[in-house]
């Protein structure tokens, strides 16, 4: 009964007193930090680094582990979930730099799979997004996320980036500066150049 | 179809939201009168319509998030009970990892071949010479210590050539004598 109610009180504090209570070693506190910050982690690391479950689980338990060990030298100069988030992307990006090590390494004695290979994978992993059952809309679907994650992969890394934080997880261009470590100026840079490849890109789509 | 120039980054800011009031008056006049920008706005508003619905942000379930919570909770205790010497490598960046194991397992090698030269120089130019030194030493010492000896020698020698020279001396002092105690006794 006792700690219900401890439990409720810690849910209610607001991110500072959390964070203060987590740098006294207090379980309950850290506890609610992962369950406030899961499913915001979760989607940034599922656009930035991959879309497998596994690693992306990965990942995300890798972020919190490096925040939590971390967290007595959070000083609080910026918010903590601009901390945070910074912590996510740098492991989103150690991730990314480990993975493409080791499928160059890979691609060495393996064949690079073919384009329409990777279509029918990815088609296989990625649940159909507003659930048709026309096969015709069901093919249409995927090859649109398809066209869509080959546009965003041939994007330089940073644009590429900041693209993904502004629209699919829908953070503001002062958050991201924050969270890269970049002038406003030049994520907006980013941001407008990826827009204007995308664009061209995914004209067809776009204009149909 | 182009937007203004002069607009441009007003119809990507307001694509994005992100027009303070001010920026969003003036581009609103703009808007009402321009034809072009108005299309263009429509047409990037799609594009990130299409993008999002293409990739849909995964929406996790508590049951999910309970487990990652628990697998997060599990390293955590692990971590805490590690020995102090194998939580150094998170004190460590982790990109700097593979470069420090490098460096040590070089460091080991280049000391193992520069040991192993050292010991060849070693043997070749220096342990001649002390073996020449300690033979030197050592036959010092052989030498003080039987100087005394020597000096024995040297009496025995003395004594050995005075017995000679009275040895040689001898036959005839003897016959002599004989011959004077014979003479004596005839």
């Amino acid at each position: 009964m006792e700690a219900e109610t401890e439990e409720n009180t810690v849910s209610l504090l607001n991110d500072e007193e959390l964070v203060t209570r987590a740098k006294a070693d207090d379980q309950r506190a850290i506890t609610e930090l992962i369950h406030r910050y899961q499913p915001k982690v979760y989607a940034i690391a599922f656009h930035l680094c991959s879309d497998e479950s596994d690693e992306v689980r990965d990942v995300t338990q890798e972020a919190f582990l490096k925040a939590i060990r971390s967290i007595k030298k959070f000083r609080g100069q910026a918010s903590f979930s601009t901390w945070f988030y910074r912590i996510v992307v740098n492991t989103c990006r150690d991730f990314l730099r480990r993975k493409r090590k080791k499928e160059r390494l890979f691609s060495l004695w393996q064949g690079k799979p073919h384009d329409n290979e990777v279509l029918q994978e990815k088609s296989k992993e990625q649940p159909d997004p507003k659930g048709h059952n026309n096969p015709m809309a069901v093919f249409t679907g995927k090859q649109l996320t398809h066209d869509v994650r080959k546009a965003l992969r041939a994007l330089p890394d940073k644009q590429r980036m900041v693209f993904q934080l502004k629209v699919l997880n829908e953070m503001t261009i002062r958050e991201i500066a924050q969270v890269t470590g970049s002038s406003e100026g030049t994520i907006k840079s980013h941001l407008f150049r990826a827009t204007h490849s995308l664009r061209n890109v995914l004209k067809d789509w776009v204009e149909s | 179809m182009k937007p203004c120039s002069d607009y441009q980054e007003m119809l990507l800011l307001d694509v994005y939201g992100e027009l303070n009031s001010a920026e969003r008056h003036d581009w609103g006049n703009h808007l009402s009168t321009c034809e072009h920008c108005r299309k263009e706005k429509e047409q990037l508003l799609r594009l990130l319509q299409t993008i999002k619905t293409a990739l849909p942000t995964p929406t996790l379930s508590p049951d999910k998030i309970a487990e990652h919570v628990r697998s997060i909770q599990w390293k955590l205790r692990e971590e805490a009970n590690l020995p102090w010497w194998r939580k150094m490598r998170f004190l460590l960046p982790q990109r700097l990892i593979p470069a420090l194991t490098t460096a040590c397992l070089l460091l080991i090698i280049i000391s193992w071949f520069g040991l192993k030269e050292f010991r060849k120089f070693d043997i070749l130019s220096t342990s001649p010479q002390t073996t020449s030194e300690e033979q030197i030493n050592r036959n010092d010492l052989e030498v003080v210590k039987n100087l005394e000896f020597l000096k024995e020698m040297e009496d025995v020698e003395k004594l050995v050539k005075h017995l000679d020279e009275t040895g040689s001396q001898s036959p005839s002092t003897q016959t002599e004598n004989n011959i004077n105690d014979g003479g004596d006794d005839v």
